[in-house]
């Protein structure tokens, strides 16, 4: 190991903020729903954090979308005062996460900026699917685990059972896990007193040059990147020259503050601590989420791991609505992507809907929050095309490519042979859904390899099944199946070749590369009815009749047509109201401007979409 | 007092007067109109009186054509109208239209209204079937229908508009001929033929919404007006306007200046009247309710010196920006399926052609075969009347309108 031999007498000791073995950084993880963003309400209110009047629901739920869905969907930290039972006072760092496994990457990142883990597990529902996978990515991050019982309140709780289920896991003792009502604010002190005991201090020599880990960041129009950030090493001051060990970029902080949970500047962060940089940069491509600042004038030898780089699941193209558009959502993009480091995109063309983005999503419902993002934070009117899962192409000769868009498919002649992306999954629920849960696998693909019985009555059945079968709605039959009880774990296990074709739709006789997708051979005709039959539903009348088809090769697998418009004329105009008929006229074209024009037809967005709502059967 | 700009002394302009009263409310019905409020109309007839007398102060106009229109203007007296007509200046030859219902004048009534100046019956018959008449909720029989073009004959009105309607519920092509067949028996001057629109809020939505009446089906429709165009070209009538047709020289002259978007003053409550200033133009808008229109006319109340007909029942204003007027000009001219849009008038009042302006989109409907023009006039092609909508939307600007207070 090198010692920085003089770095003691040139570099500066930051003491003044909290002593390190006073400070505890822990997240809070779960399965989603299990609670913890009321934990965290809890937490901020009995520590005085904030005040009754500033609280409400989830408060650290602060984005729209995740109020209206009533989800967590970024990470968000928060630094707390925390006067002990012991007399001591301590900073707490908490960083409340995500539970639906599309953001399991958030997860990861909130991770490595602590030393322990709040693991929230439902009363009711016991273990999850999410609250295995979370617990070993923390298991894997070092933290130390704390685990917390919730719920309690509710008449159907059986916090003893999932005492015992979670020391079956952890090991340790049933009776001294914390059962807590977060709801109701049972036993929120026990759960302080446990942070402190039980989550080791940081560890980071202040002396040493330093290093931050920035895990996330987000966009500031007038201070520009915003890095969040963990001081492993070190320390440094607003006035303190930075740079980024990555990329190399030089960062003079305009801002620097801690989360309280709203950004609150101060005058120097020190290792052990959590804080924000506002950088000033203006362009987004210096800050990376995963890089290391230091000083400029005493950098560290080397930068700290960084994150493991995500892989997407699936891919879909987005577009702007108005081809004039593309630069703001191009930005808009570039911005997001600082606040979501799971987001990946590259520029790409298509003949029906000309300059957009392929972008790679960690699951449907992260698509849709992306979608979600762009139209409301930045104001766009985008379409996205049906997602589609990244295959690998055998070509005659050896050659292999991917592609995720079904369009990109090369001819049939030139292909050896297609291989897809399949999954380990395991499906986590109550025995009585045997059943139902395994005839939904194997009708789609799916192959059942193993089970286990974690617990009296519960069981976990194990399945290797094809990415595509279980992205679009595989999720919400599953639930629906077994009456919300089963949840759902995923990994990449493997590429495998299967008889898989491409699927053309072609509208007024041309096709649209936009509806191309790729189906096993077998459900290419059933798909091919159902998706022709939603598009008719979905693509209004126009001017002259429209035929649809679903093709593969030569094969024509379904027709239908839209008609004609017979009438579209207004009424009466009742003592010479022209404003009435005009606002009609301005509100039937403000519609079509919201579709997409291919060839001479007028194609609404959702009809990109059309194969998520294919109906079974 | 300076005449307005764009108002030539002694310039003619279409008057609209709005009569908002009825015995009681169809069931399609969602227009500015009251049941049971009968006991105003005089007082409302007075407000009436005083705004066109406010009107006549700030400039030198005179009446283009008169149109009372409702409500059900036939619950005017004869004096009424009268009274009404004195305030304008009247010329010989002037259009006076109202509209009336059956079932509301006799032969006495008629001869009155006859007197008092009214030489155009426009009569709400709707249907010629009793079945369609009631679940019309109309108040009148097809008997009363009968009996008022009987009596307005002899009462001397010599120019009779019906109105009917196609695309109601249940309604095929033999019952629609049967309506088609009553109103030529009839022998009018002039039919207008209006699509059903069901409007929300109206007991017939309420009606199709829970089921107890099949909703109308628009193609269904489309085949009735097809079908009434053969009918009355047949019978020699006009096609003038896409819901208007006429025996030669009776088109209706107060609505062609809508079509035209020329000047009109629009009197009384909910009345809209419609300002051109230079290229551009301005819309107004009367209170909605009858008593506080009677309210804002009271005497003593003033409203500032303005270069727009606006008086105190005025509530909104909304000016139209060039672009805008423009667009207007061109999807109103094009509902007149022979006179179309002139390229003179356009040039008169725009300073450029139309087909200049619009040379895009002009193009692109012309290769779709929805729109042709010649030297004099641009209409829509036959094909492109029943989606005329789809035409028209070509012509709209990017920005909207804004709307301005009183
Ligand atoms: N009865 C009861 N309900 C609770 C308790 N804690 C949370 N809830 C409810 O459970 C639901 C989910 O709570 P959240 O705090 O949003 O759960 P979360 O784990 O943060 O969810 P995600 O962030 O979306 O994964 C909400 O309706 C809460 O009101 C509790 O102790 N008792
Ligand atoms: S007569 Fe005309 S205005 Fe009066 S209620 Fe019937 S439809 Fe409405
Ligand atoms: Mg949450």
């Amino acid at each position: 190991m090198f010692a920085p031999v003089r770095s003691v007498s040139i570099g500066r000791c930051y003491n003044s903020g909290m002593e390190q073995s006073h400070i505890r950084n822990f997240c809070i993880i779960a399965h989603i729903d299990h609670g913890k963003s009321t934990l965290a309400d809890r937490l901020l209110e009995a520590t005085g954090t904030l005040t009754a009047r500033e609280m409400q629901e989830q408060v650290l739920d602060t984005m729209d979308l995740e109020r209206e869905k009533g989800v967590t969907i970024k990470a968000s930290a928060v630094r707390m005062d925390y006067t002990a039972a012991d007399g001591e006072q301590y900073e707490l760092n908490l960083i409340d996460t995500p539970g639906h496994v599309d953001f399991s990457y958030e997860v990861s990142r909130a991770l490595a900026a602590c030393e322990g883990a709040l693991l929230v597990v439902d009363a009711t529902q016991g273990i999850e699917a999410q609250t295995l996978g979370n617990l070993y990515l923390a298991l894997d991050a070092g933290l130390e685990v704390v685990p917390v019982v919730n719920k309690i309140d509710l008449d159907s709780a059986r916090p003893e059972e999932v005492a015992h289920e979670i020391c079956d896991l952890l090991g340790g003792d049933p009776d001294e896990v914390v059962r807590v009502s977060a709801k109701e604010g049972t036993n929120v002190s026990a759960v302080l007193e446990a942070v402190v005991q039980q989550v080791p201090p940081p560890s980071g020599d202040r002396a040493k040059p330093t290093r931050a880990l920035i895990f996330d960041s987000h966009y500031d129009a007038y201070k520009g990147v915003i890095a969040y950030v963990r001081v492993v090493d070190g320390g440094f001051a607003r006035t303190d020259p930075l740079r980024m060990m990555v990329t190399g970029a030089p960062v003079d902080p305009v801002e620097i503050g801690i989360f309280g949970p709203e950004m609150r500047p101060v005058g120097q962060l020190a290792a052990g601590e959590v804080g924000y940089i506002a950088t000033g940069l203006k362009t987004v491509r210096e800050c990376r989420v995963g890089d290391t600042l230091t000083e400029r004038n005493r950098p560290a030898e080397a930068p700290l791991p960084g994150y493991r780089s995500v892989k997407p699941m699936v891919f879909a193209g987005i577009y702007p609505t108005e081809g004039e558009d593309y630069g703001e959502l191009r930005d808009a993009l570039e911005k997001l992507q600082l606040n979501d480091a799971s987001l990946v995109y590259v520029p790409e063309t298509s003949e029906a809907l000309n300059f957009g983005f392929r972008c790679g999503f960690l699951g449907l419902f992260h698509m849709d929050i992306v979608q979600e993002r762009l139209e409301r934070e930045y104001d766009l009117d985008i379409v996205a095309t049906a997602p589609s899962v990244q295959y690998q192409v055998a070509l005659r000769g050896g050659r292999v490519v991917e592609i995720s868009r079904p369009s990109d498919l090369p001819d049939e002649s030139s292909i050896e042979e297609i291989r897809e992306p399949w999954m380990h999954i395991q499906v986590f629920m109550p025995e009585q859904y045997y059943g139902p849960v395994m005839e939904l696998v194997t009708k789609r693909r799916g192959v059942f390899t193993k089970q286990e019985y974690p617990a009296p009555g519960r069981v976990i059945l194990y399945f290797d099944i094809p990415l595509a079968e279980i992205v679009v709605d595989f999720y919400d039959k599953l639930k629906s199946n077994t009456r919300g009880y089963a949840s759902l774990d995923y990994e990449f296990a493997e590429y495998r070749a299967d008889k898989l074709v491409k699927m053309e739709v072609l509208l007024n006789k041309q096709p649209v590369d936009a509806l191309a997708l790729i189906v096993h051979e077998k459900d290419a005709y059933h798909r091919g009815q159902a998706l022709v039959s939603q598009l008719k539903k979905l693509i209004p009348r126009q001017q002259f009749e429209v035929p649809i088809q679903a093709v593969v090769g030569k094969h024509v697998l379904s027709r239908a047509n839209v008609k004609a418009v017979r009438k579209d004329v207004l009424a009466k105009c009742y003592g010479g109201d022209v404003t009435r008929k005009r606002k009609l006229l301005e509100k039937q074209k403000a519609g079509k401007k919201r579709m997409k024009r291919i060839g001479q037809v007028s194609v609404p967005q959702e009809a990109f979409m059309a194969v998520l709502m294919l109906e079974d059967e | 007092m300076r005449p307005a700009n764009g108002i030539l002394p002694a310039m003619r302009v279409a008057v609209y007067i709005h009569v908002p009263f009825c015995r009681r409310r169809c069931r399609y019905c969602d227009f500015a109109t009251w049941a049971a409020l009968e006991g105003l109309i005089p007082a409302y007839l007075g407000a009436v009186r005083a705004e066109l007398s406010r009107l006549r102060q700030w400039a030198d106009w005179k009446a283009g054509t008169v149109y009372f229109g409702g409500g059900t203007p036939s619950l005017l007296k004869g004096h009424q109208v009268g009274r009404l007509l004195a305030q304008i200046q009247l010329t010989p030859d002037l259009e006076v239209s109202l509209e009336a219902n059956p079932g509301t004048v006799g032969r006495p009534e008629l001869e009155a209204l006859h007197r008092a100046g009214v030489n155009r019956l426009s009569l709400g018959m709707q249907s010629g079937n009793e079945r369609e008449l009631r679940m019309l909720g109309r108040a009148h029989t097809h008997q009363a229908v009968v009996d008022a073009v009987r009596d307005a004959r002899a009462a001397g009105v010599g120019n009779l508009n019906l109105d009917l309607m196609y695309g109601l519920p249940g309604q095929g092509r033999r019952q629609w001929k049967r309506s088609l067949d009553a109103a030529l028996a009839l022998q009018p001057e002039h039919l207008s033929l209006y699509a059903l629109s069901v409007e929300p809020g109206t007991p017939l939505s309420d009606d199709i919404e829970s089921g107890r009446i099949v909703g109308p089906d628009p193609d269904r429709a489309a085949d009735l007006y097809d079908q009434a165009c053969e009918v009355l070209m047949r019978e020699g009538f006009e096609h003038y306007e896409v819901s208007n047709w006429a025996r030669p020289g009776k088109a209706c002259l107060h609505n062609l200046a809508y079509w035209r978007n020329d000047a009109y003053l629009g009197v009384g409550a909910a009345a809209v009247g419609h300002w051109p200033v230079d290229q551009a133009g301005w819309r107004l808008r009367n209170v909605r309710h009858p008593q506080e229109y009677v309210a804002r006319l009271q005497p003593g109340v003033e409203v500032d010196a303005s270069e727009l007909p606006i008086s105190p029942a005025t509530d909104e204003r909304e000016y139209v920006p060039a672009d805008w007027a423009m667009a207007e000009t061109m999807f109103m001219g094009l509902r007149l399926l022979e006179e179309g849009v002139e390229r003179d008038r356009f040039r008169r009042r725009f300073g450029r052609d139309a087909v200049d302006v619009y040379t895009a989109p002009l193009s692109e409907l012309h290769r779709a075969g929805l729109i042709t023009w010649d030297d004099r006039r641009l209409r829509l092609t036959p094909r492109a009347v029943m989606t005329a909508n789809q035409v028209f939307e070509a012509f709209l600007p990017e920005a909207p309108v804004r709307d301005v207070g009183p």
